[in-house]
């Protein structure tokens, strides 16, 4: 897939754990590991808002498109 | 899923694990015994034969009928271990996975194949009842049933449900990777 997921990046800036993000959004650490690794398939809207507001920070600060390299 | 349906799921799993097993052995072994026995049995026991034997059958009779029994035998016993496999993923809280989809296919090939040993069962064992008999009283009994028919309904029935449940994994695999 073509989106990025700057999860870790914005963890150091905001110097959080992910196991700490994890329980200040209300989801398990193994969604957030889906999430982080990039093999999430949808994000909803609920957490993305709830990532933003515990890591205040926009979701173009999260969330990055890098289409592949034609072949 | 909630827990509870799930506990229930795999608890009602694991009993019917054992009584496949059960019937893993009891089929094949009655089947032995149903050959070795044929010339003592009741003629009653008999009636699903497509020919009545008219006299006792010889023991190369016995043997060919035992080996032919092997074709409706045979496709039980790949149905009962299909049948184990997935409710041995039931068990293990397994349901909308590939495997599950692949047991559900396997189940559909199982009642055609029924169907076809079936058709082929009945001229071969009215051959080997009857090859000992007198010229002119030898039969080959060729047919297909109602019966028959209602098995490769129901073998589409359940190879429809398999590409439902396959439906239902793609959901459940994009439901388990929505965050």
């Amino acid at each position: 897939m073509a989106i990025i997921i700057n999860l870790d990046v914005m963890l150091a800036v905001r110097k959080m754990k992910s196991n700490e993000l994890a329980e200040h959004i209300g989801i398990t650490e193994q969604n957030l590991s889906i999430l982080k690794t990039g093999k999430a398939r949808a994000v909803r809207l609920t957490t993305l808002d709830a990532i933003c507001k515990a890591l205040d920070c926009q979701p173009g600060d999260l969330l990055a498109y890098q289409p592949d390299p034609p072949e | 899923m909630a827990d509870n349906s799930m506990h229930h799921i795999k608890r009602v799993s694991r009993k019917y694990i054992l009584l496949f097993n059960a019937l893993l052995v009891v089929v094949p072994v009655a089947g032995l015994f149903y050959w070795a026995l044929f010339n003592r049995l009741p003629v009653e026991l008999h009636s699903d034969l497509p020919v009545m034997p008219s006299r006792d059958l010889t023991i190369i009779q016995l043997v060919l009928g035992a080996l032919v029994s092997l074709l409706p035998i045979g496709v039980i016993i790949y149905g009962l271990v299909t049948l184990k496999g997935l409710f041995r993923l039931y068990a293990d809280g397994i349901i909308f996975a590939n495997e599950n989809v692949k047991y559900f296919r396997q189940l559909g090939y199982t009642f055609i194949a029924w169907a076809i040993a079936a058709t082929l069962f009945t001229p071969l064992i009215s051959m080997v009842v009857s090859f000992t008999n007198p010229v002119g009283q030898r039969e080959l009994v060729v047919g297909f049933e109602l019966i028959d028919i209602f098995t490769l309904i129901i073998a589409g029935i359940v190879l429809i449900i398999a590409w439902v449940m396959n439906e239902g994994r793609k959901l459940e695999d994009e439901q388990a990777h929505t965050v």
